[in-house]
């Protein structure tokens, strides 16, 4: 309240104490004063509306880049896992470390002090904290040359580049994932690879499922602004301005076990070197589910080494690769036979040494005259002549009608990258004897899996489900889906899947005179069902089939009375005339691993050969 | 006027208190962080030593090698038990000899051969039936398998149980 008064009594005071000769020249200062100062609001004025009218959309563009920077939240990858949790593939956050060569030149000179004496520390710390993966010489070498920015370590754990960090804060740390395989080598070609990828600043699939799947795991990565001090990486408190979050990836769990998975691969993997295969596959399905337990190739890499593996090494030829499958393919003709019941297990048969269909002459592996065999021995024994007398009783017809029953020609549609359908002639295509090879396997192409899987439905009642190897999706918050289960095709009755598995047990019989062809597959205390197959291969020079070049097959279904597990094995040309001691290998590593009760009986002794 | 002094102090506090605690904070994040980061690492570390294949070398390195076919004892609804299969010593499967160079090996002649005396009746060979994979670029091959050396396994520790010892065999032979 006083105040203002007083101040006017100041002013009034001031006034009065103003010499004349200052008042009488007022008027000429007032105008100078007035003009200085309307220029200067002028020139204010025309640059305000200069700034603010014409530049101000450059200018504020300009502002922005200084300040505003947008970081990418990266998104986690999903992880892979087995059917019983186990990771098989995981991905660890990491950073890669830079540094500014020249710019820590220029900072050091503007304190004064040395640069290089700055790098040897600098080199020194990197090494110390790194440990022996690195060497410090290296490190100083490049700190030393003359690139603009130099990669001081590509892979370190965040907590090390914190450390390296706190004493070098001009070192900048950028993120950076790395996929880890703990198994190395195991299920490699079913998960494939993923790898870090400098273009999208992300771990991208390459092969198999980690490729397949790849949007699944890899999420979304999310974004941010934010503002930072011009020419640094510090953020400006309180300046983020959150865009979208990122998206965890989801993750997978499979329907492997690792165990199986491990143990399939070395039997499978020994076994072909054994006998020098050129090529190996395995799988194992659940009997009832078609889930796929295991999934071997002989030849694999390991993930976490990417640089040793060729582009062969990282396929799956157990879903891309088809062979023709020989007289595994025999169960067609007996499915059909026995559903249409044109023969019983008991039918005798008389089977010439050899038979003429069309132009070709088609014999048995072991020469012989008239024999006299039951169905049964026609499949024991595995002869030609016999399955094609049996598949001309069925007809073309009911025989392709089986055949697309139980999918071949077409995708499982298993869930992995490169899947072939295998080929199958079409019927418009046959020529006069094509139905003399299809029956016993020659002619029509099929994969490991689906060999496997024609099995399967003979194991499931006769209903066939197609295999699938993802269980379910793990969504990041821990939330699982379950794949759904593809729907059940019949195929044959229940009694006659029970029949032909019952029939196929003599082929493990080995009893004198009447021994089926795989008796080496027989496991003591189990009935076990299965098929051997051999089958010519054909020799690219010619288009003809070699003579010296064998697919050697196997499908089994374990144990016969009560199936649990079926399993597919193919070799490429091994030095050996069977499979079946491996199916034996790993029947008996089933029955221990998944403590499978013994049969209540052993198969019962058949008439194969009747005088 | 002691309101407002009362005010002043109150707010002081609060903040310095804030202040302090904002400094807690971090210190937990930075525990939390640290924490975070061990047990992942720990994790990892876990997760490679749980697989397989670790698994079965750190077993060959203990001179364990895999059992062979099990032979089992199946009790019967009377009690009695019955022996399938004989029960065997394990050994060490022999160390694979390193692979010669493959045509050599003389392709016997296969034990079940169902080859057909046909002539291909596709001149097309089967070959190429890959249809064109959703994305792949693997076609197939016939890779020539690695040559792995296989460690070399010293001894069978694990000495069976003698099937006399265990009650009533019925059948010894063992044969289903």
């Amino acid at each position: 309240m006083h105040g203002p008064g007083r101040g006017r009594a100041t002013r009034k005071g001031a006034h009065r104490s103003r010499p004349r000769s200052l008042a009488r020249s007022l008027p000429s200062r007032f105008v100078l004063g007035r003009i200085v100062l309307v220029v200067a609001l002028v020139a204010a004025g025309v640059r305000l509306v200069a700034v603010q009218g014409f530049q101000a959309s450059a200018l504020a563009a300009q502002a922005a880049k200084q300040r505003t920077t947008i970081q990418t939240l990266p998104a986690q990858r999903g992880a892979i896992t087995d059917r019983n949790g186990t990771p098989l593939a995981f991905s660890v956050a990491a950073a890669a470390l830079y540094a500014q060569p020249q710019r820590i030149i220029a900072e050091q000179r503007a304190i004064h002090a040395d640069p290089d004496a700055h790098k040897q520390a600098m080199a020194h710390r990197v090494a110390q904290v790194l440990g022996p993966a690195v060497s410090e010489q290296e490190i100083l070498a490049q700190l030393r040359g003359e690139a603009t920015t130099v990669l001081l370590a590509p892979l370190v754990t965040p907590a090390q580049a914190r450390a390296i960090q706190q004493d070098f804060p001009e070192i900048s740390a950028e993120h950076r994932e790395i996929r880890q395989y703990p198994g190395g080598e195991l299920a490699a070609n079913v998960l494939g690879v993923a790898n870090w990828r400098a273009d999208e600043r992300k771990v991208r699939g390459l092969a198999g499922l980690e490729y397949y799947d790849d949007n699944m795991l890899a999420g979304q990565d999310g974004r941010r602004v934010v503002d930072t001090a011009e020419g640094s990486d510090a953020v400006i408190p309180g300046s983020e301005r959150a865009e979208r979050p990122s998206v965890p990836g989801s993750g997978l769990e499979l329907t492997l076990d690792s165990d199986l998975q491990f143990t399939v691969a070395q039997m499978l993997g020994d076994y072909a070197r054994k006998y020098h295969a050129k090529g190996a596959s395995a799988v194992v399905l659940d009997a009832h589910t078609g889930e796929v337990y295991a999934m071997a190739n002989d030849v694999t890499f390991d993930p976490n080494n990417l640089a040793a593996a060729t582009p062969e090494m990282l396929g799956n030829p157990a879903v891309s690769a088809p062979f023709e499958p020989g007289s595994v393919n025999k169960v067609l003709t007996a499915a059909a036979a026995i559903e249409s019941g044109v023969v019983t297990p008991d039918t005798p048969l008389r089977v010439p040494g050899e038979l003429k269909v069309s132009d070709r002459t088609v014999r048995d592996a072991w020469p012989h005259g008239m024999l006299n065999l039951t169905f049964t021995g026609v499949l024991a024994r595995s002869s030609n002549v016999g399955t094609l007398l049996t598949a001309q009783r069925v007809g073309a017809d009911r025989f392709v009608d089986m055949i697309n029953k139980m999918g071949l020609g077409q995708r499982t549609g298993v869930g992995l990258p490169g899947e072939s359908a295998g080929r199958v002639p079409s019927r418009d295509q046959w020529s006069g004897s094509t139905f003399a090879n299809l029956p016993i396997g020659q002619g029509l192409s099929m994969t490991v899996l689906q060999m496997a899987g024609m099995y399967q439905a003979i194991a499931n009642d006769g209903v066939r489900v197609p295999p699938r190897i993802i269980s379910a999706e793990i969504a990041p918050d821990g939330t699982r889906t379950d794949t759904p289960r593809p729907e059940g095709i019949r195929v044959v009755s229940p009694q006659t899947a029970r029949t032909v598995r019952d029939m196929l047990r003599a082929v493990m019989q080995n009893e004198p005179g009447q021994r089926g062809t795989g008796p080496e597959a027989a496991l003591d205390g189990y009935q076990v069902s299965g098929k051997t197959g051999t089958a010519q291969q054909v020799n690219p020079a010619c288009g003809c089939y070699s003579n010296s070049n064998y697919w050697i097959t196997f499908a089994g279904i374990f144990p016969a009375d009560a199936p649990r597990f079926v399993v597919g094995i193919s070799l490429d040309d091994p030095a050996v005339g069977s499979a079946a001691p491996l199916f034996h290998q790993i029947a008996s590593y089933l029955a221990g691993h998944y403590q499978i009760p013994a049969s209540p009986r052993p198969s019962p002794t058949v008439t194969l050969t009747l005088p | 006027m002691g309101l407002l002094g009362m005010a002043l102090a109150a707010t002081l506090w609060l903040s310095t208190a804030a202040t302090a605690d904002s400094y807690h904070l971090q210190s937990a994040y930075k525990a939390e962080r640290n924490l975070t980061e061990r047990s992942e690492s720990l994790g990892r570390e876990v997760a490679t030593l749980e697989t397989a294949p670790e698994l079965a070398r750190r077993a060959r390195e203990l001179g364990m090698v895999p059992a062979g076919d099990a032979a089992r004892l199946v009790v019967r609804p009377d009690g009695g038990v019955v022996l399938i299969g004989q029960p065997r010593k394990a050994v060490a499967p022999a160390p694979l000899p390193v692979v010669p160079v493959l045509p050599l090996v003389p392709v016997a002649v296969p034990a079940q051969p169902s080859v057909p005396a046909l002539g291909p009746l596709q001149p097309a060979p089967l070959q190429p039936v890959n249809p064109v994979p959703p994305a792949n670029t693997v076609p197939p091959v016939n890779p020539v398998p690695p040559v792995g050396p296989v460690p070399p396994v010293t001894t069978a520790p694990a000495a069976p149980a003698s099937p006399a010892a265990i009650g009533p065999v019925a059948n010894p032979s063992g044969h289903f």
